[in-house]
């Protein structure tokens, strides 16, 4: 803490010396030789000197220069003397009387320091500058309490609720006060758009409801460019770059409003929310002339998001993308991605087929378009287009094609090779490595049909694959009733969660199935049967990983009756 | 306030060992269910000790014994209600209970029955407005039986079907914690005035003040005749000046369209309170104080005291039960947590309190006790003990996060002082 403070104050110094010595020109030898020792280390030489720079026009940057040689030799109490005295000489610099401030601050001498304070402000009646630096000072030393003060006694000044609403800002979100620490730094921000990154910073630490509080103040009409862009920022930091885009997207297109929605869709970029990203740099593209790098940009972040139609459609409405050679390239590639994503893989091939790649362009293109074809159902034209890739391939396919066509063993191997491998391919391992069995055609046409998005038809097949492998069965029915669920059909997911419970009772998949019976239970609204299932889980499964979620579920319905 | 000992760390391993040697179906004449840090969830061990009594069976709180344990029946569906609940229970035959109470008498320690479970109250509007009440929290989170009455059932005289009353959060002047000022145009702040001044009306008081005065008066009564009174964040302040302000108007003209008497302080009778004497009366309405009690003042501009911790006290087992009682805890110190009154400071404290826990060096202390007629009222400064900077509109803390929270045992120590079967100081 002291340190990070010196640190603050060694900054605020260099700066304020540079513009010292820019003001009275060329520098007094004393002053030269003291920031000459202090740049070899000499710290002690360098206080002699900058002492005997004192009494020279350079006094200010002398006293800035001891402040840091003080700091180094952690001897920062022996300014004191020396700032009480410079400040008895100029007692009208402001600057002097911030380092004097500073050092009895730092040298942990509240009441030396409280004292200066008055004494400044009542040399300089009506002047808010006292009573700001030395609530800044206090801010920064965490001590809110006497930094409230001091803004409460500035703020009755003439023009002090203006010159001291940032610090009191800080103040109110830094005792937790978020709603009106909110409005402060709405206001606050409206004064100085400069402001905005110190206001996420301070807004940042709420949590829980005082987000909604916070939320509440900034998007609160009228509609105001520079809170929202506060909003958008603290959404960023929570986490939520879609609420972050939501509160910037009902700004009206200016130069102000199109900076900061390009700053945004470089931050989604960065926090990999695509679709954010994409939204940003379309709402670029319809308040400028065409930009085909931004189209482009934006298309690719909407595949990278998984949204190919709106990929398509940002190709199909930006014709400039497509303008020069270049970026006509791009596009094309871009298109081949979309109709791939999109499963349209008879488009696909024929995009892919006009253009001119290098060999790493075309593999990874092919690759594409060759799980368009599996989506489409044809694990042959998906081989066919791989070609004699399928080898040396590492990125899944080959092992997801064998998988496809119920090569078990094949699939095992190819899929553990994956280089990258995919949360699905990581899913499709659990649960082939719960059966011996080298093939299994009724688990492969389940997990087609998975990639064909025929949901219904995969659960149906994944149950009906127990047959094929009963070594497997609890897992392949808790794969079915997690798709069931995930369709909405719960009626059919619990039936799959209760014939696990009740037939595979000791399988790793029984405590996980009886937990999302409680669930669903609870959903329906049967207590007791929730109850039931979350008890039964608990004192069954006594060691799962469950057991605290059971546990939790229980809390939510209260006492047994 | 586990005063174990190396004898007793061996014999509760020597306990230990033997459960783990039990047959599952096993049967032990005992379950100890330790409070010390081996415990897994200390706040849902009270729950299952209060359940104990609501079975009819008998308990005994073993003070100062491995954090003040519990010592249950080993029945069926206790150790089942342990198991669901993640409570940590160490089956014990009646030749260990033996050795437990040699442990026992050899040190500061004390076996107290546990008899009967308390009937509980918990004084809440119905309409909860956005702050939590920790000992709601606690209680519901223990599974511990209580009902919720407001100035309805307390008008009515409900209170006498009670045991146990706890207040938390409310203002007894009838100043609603004087949140006018900043919460004045919230549609919150705006119903639970209507609900208030409603209530005032249908039992024929000109305003909320008088409502409130009146309630509070109710309340001191209950204490006197017998009940015990568990107090936290304002209440503990606004109860006390509202008695002691019961024939002076100390609330601000926004409350009951009369200013403040000039010469309240003089006229405050500190006779008929519990705890506090001599106590100033912030009467700006500006000002979110009620008065110099509160030792933090958290909502006054440049008064604001910032938290440190606080030291629970150590008593005498055998000779000072109750206070035993109401201090057990496996950590004797805890981090402090804001309220709208915070801590009691000492030169508003009457002579005769017992302090229960303080901050060192400190002008205030933060948890006190005391007899008022043939009841008893105990006294917690804050709000939250796991939400320190407790703010209007902060999400509910979820417990579940907080199973060991030594904060929270002493709300529930509250709840299950009331079950002991009463024995005669010997102090």
């Amino acid at each position: 803490m002291r340190r990070a403070a010196v640190a603050v104050a060694i900054a605020v110094t260099f700066a304020t010396g540079a513009r010292a010595q820019a003001t009275f020109g060329a520098s007094t030898p004393a002053l030269v030789r003291g920031m000459d020792f202090e740049q070899r280390g000499r710290n002690r030489d360098a206080v002699a000197a900058y002492r005997d720079a004192l009494r020279s026009p350079d006094f200010l940057a002398a006293l800035l220069g001891m402040e840091r040689a003080f700091a180094a030799m952690s001897q920062s109490d022996s300014l004191i003397p020396i700032a009480d005295s410079v400040a008895r000489a100029h007692p009208s610099e402001t600057l002097v009387q911030i380092v004097r401030l500073r050092v009895l601050l730092y040298a942990r001498r509240p009441a030396a320091a409280t004292a200066a304070f008055t004494e400044w402000a009542r040399r300089s009646p009506k002047q808010i500058t006292p009573y700001r630096e030395y609530a800044r000072l206090l801010l920064d030393a965490s001590n809110l309490q006497a930094a409230d003060s001091v803004i409460t006694a500035g703020w009755r000044l003439p023009g002090g609720d203006r010159a001291l609403a940032v610090e009191r800002a800080r103040v109110q979100a830094a005792r937790g006060e978020w709603m009106p620490a909110a409005t402060s730094w709405r206001g606050v921000v409206e004064n100085g758009p400069q402001r905005v990154a110190e206001g996420a910073f301070a807004l940042g630490e709420a949590s829980g409801m005082a987000r909604d509080d916070i939320r509440a103040v900034l998007s609160a009409p009228p509609l105001s460019a520079q809170p929202r862009m506060l909003l958008a920022q603290l959404e960023m930091m929570w986490g939520s770059a879609a609420a972050a885009w939501s509160a910037l997207a009902p700004l009206s297109a200016n130069a102000s409003t199109i900076a900061a929605w390009r700053d945004f869709g470089e931050r989604a970029e960065a926090g990999e929310a695509w679709l954010p990203a994409r939204d940003a740099w379309r709402a670029v593209i319809a308040a400028t002339t065409c930009e085909p790098e931004t189209a482009l940009r934006a298309t690719d972040d909407a595949l990278r998001g998984g949204d190919a139609v709106a990929a398509l459609a940002i190709l199909d409405g930006s014709r400039c993308a497509s303008e020069s050679a270049s970026t006509s390239r791009v596009a094309t590639a871009l298109r081949v991605r979309a109709l791939a994503l999109a499963g349209r893989a008879p488009e696909a091939t024929a995009a892919l087929a006009s253009l001119s790649l290098s060999d790493e362009e075309r593999r990874i293109l092919t690759t594409d378009v060759a799980w368009a074809w599996v989506r489409s159902g044809d694990t042959g034209k998906a081989r066919a287009m791989m070609g004699d890739a399928l080898e040396d391939d590492t990125t899944g396919v080959r092992g997801w094609l064998a998988l496809y066509e119920g090569d078990v063993a094949t699939a095992r191997t190819a899929l553990r090779e994956t280089r990258t491998p995919s949360s699905d391919a990581v899913q499709a391992q659990a649960i082939i490595a719960r059966t011996r069995a080298d093939r299994a055609p009724q688990l492969g046409a389940a997990f087609l049909a998975l990639a064909r998005h025929d949901s219904a038809g995969a659960a149906t097949l994944f149950e009906a694959a127990t047959t094929e492998l009963p070594d497997a069965a609890s897992v392949l029915l808790a794969t079915a009733g997690e798709i069931r669920a995930g369709r909405g059909d719960i009626t059919a997911a619990m039936a799959l969660w209760r014939r696990i419970v009740a037939d595979y009772g000791g399988s790793p998949d029984a405590p996980r199935a009886e937990l999302a019976l409680a669930r669903a239970l609870l959903a329906k609204g049967d207590q007791a049967g929730a109850r039931a299932h979350a008890e039964h889980l608990i004192l069954t499964y006594a060691s799962s990983a469950f057991v605290p979620q059971a546990r939790r579920l229980l809390d939510t319905l209260g006492k047994s009756p | 306030m586990s005063t174990g000992t190396c004898r007793s760390r061996l014999l509760a391993a020597a306990l230990a060992l033997g459960a783990a040697f039990l047959p599952v179906a096993a049967r032990a004449q005992h379950l100890l269910v330790p409070m010390d840090d081996a415990q897994q969830n200390h706040l849902k061990a009270y729950g299952l000790t209060f359940h104990t009594l609501q079975l009819g069976q008998k308990a005994e709180w073993l003070l100062n014994y491995r954090g003040g344990a519990f010592l249950l029946p080993d029945l069926a569906e206790l150790r089942r209600s342990s198991a669901l609940d993640g409570i940590t229970i160490e089956p014990v035959s009646d030749a260990g209970v033996a050795a437990v109470r040699a442990e026992m008498a050899s040190g500061n320690m004390d076996a107290i029955p546990l008899e009967k479970a308390p009937k509980i109250a918990v004084y809440s509007p119905p309409n909860a407005p956005p702050w939590d009440d920790a000992v709601t929290l606690a209680l519901k989170y223990a599974g511990i039986e209580y009902t919720r009455i407001y100035d309805d059932e307390v008008e009515k005289d409900g209170l006498s079907g009670y045991d146990w009353i706890h207040l938390h959060h409310e203002d007894f002047t009838g100043q609603l914690n004087k949140f006018a000022v900043t919460y004045g145009l919230t549609t919150w702040f705006q119903a639970l005035r209507a609900d208030n001044e409603a209530t005032a009306q249908r039992y024929g008081f000109a305003n909320i003040p008088a409502l409130k005065k009146d309630v509070a008066e109710k309340i001191r009564r209950f204490v006197e005749r017998g009940g015990f009174l568990f107090a936290m964040c304002g209440a503990t302040e606004t109860l006390e000046l509202a008695i002691a302000g019961h024939d002076v108007d100390i609330a601000n003209e926004y409350a009951d369209g009369s200013p403040v008497a000039s010469d309240a302080d003089a006229r405050m009778d500190w006779g008929r309170t519990m705890a506090f004497r001599d106590a100033h009366v912030v009467t700006s309405p500006l000002i979110g104080s009620m008065s110099d009690i509160d030792g933090h003042q958290v909502n006054t501009p440049g008064q604001r005291q910032p938290l440190g911790q606080f030291t629970l006290f150590g008593f005498a087992a055998k000779f000072d039960p109750v206070a035993s009682m109401l201090v057990q805890d496996h950590q004797t110190t805890i981090p402090d947590f804001y309220g709208v009154t915070t801590s009691f400071t000492k030169a508003t404290l009457k002579p005769g309190v017992t302090v229960l826990a303080t901050e060192e060096g400190a002008p205030w202390v933060k948890y006190i006790h005391g007899d008022y007629g043939k009841g008893s009222w105990t006294f917690l400064g804050g709000h939250d003990p796991e939400d320190p900077q407790h703010v209007v509109g902060s999400a509910p803390t979820d417990l579940a996060l907080h199973p060991n929270s030594p904060g929270y045992r002493l709300i529930l120590n509250n709840v299950l002082f009331p079950a002991a079967k009463k024995k005669p100081l010997k102090t």
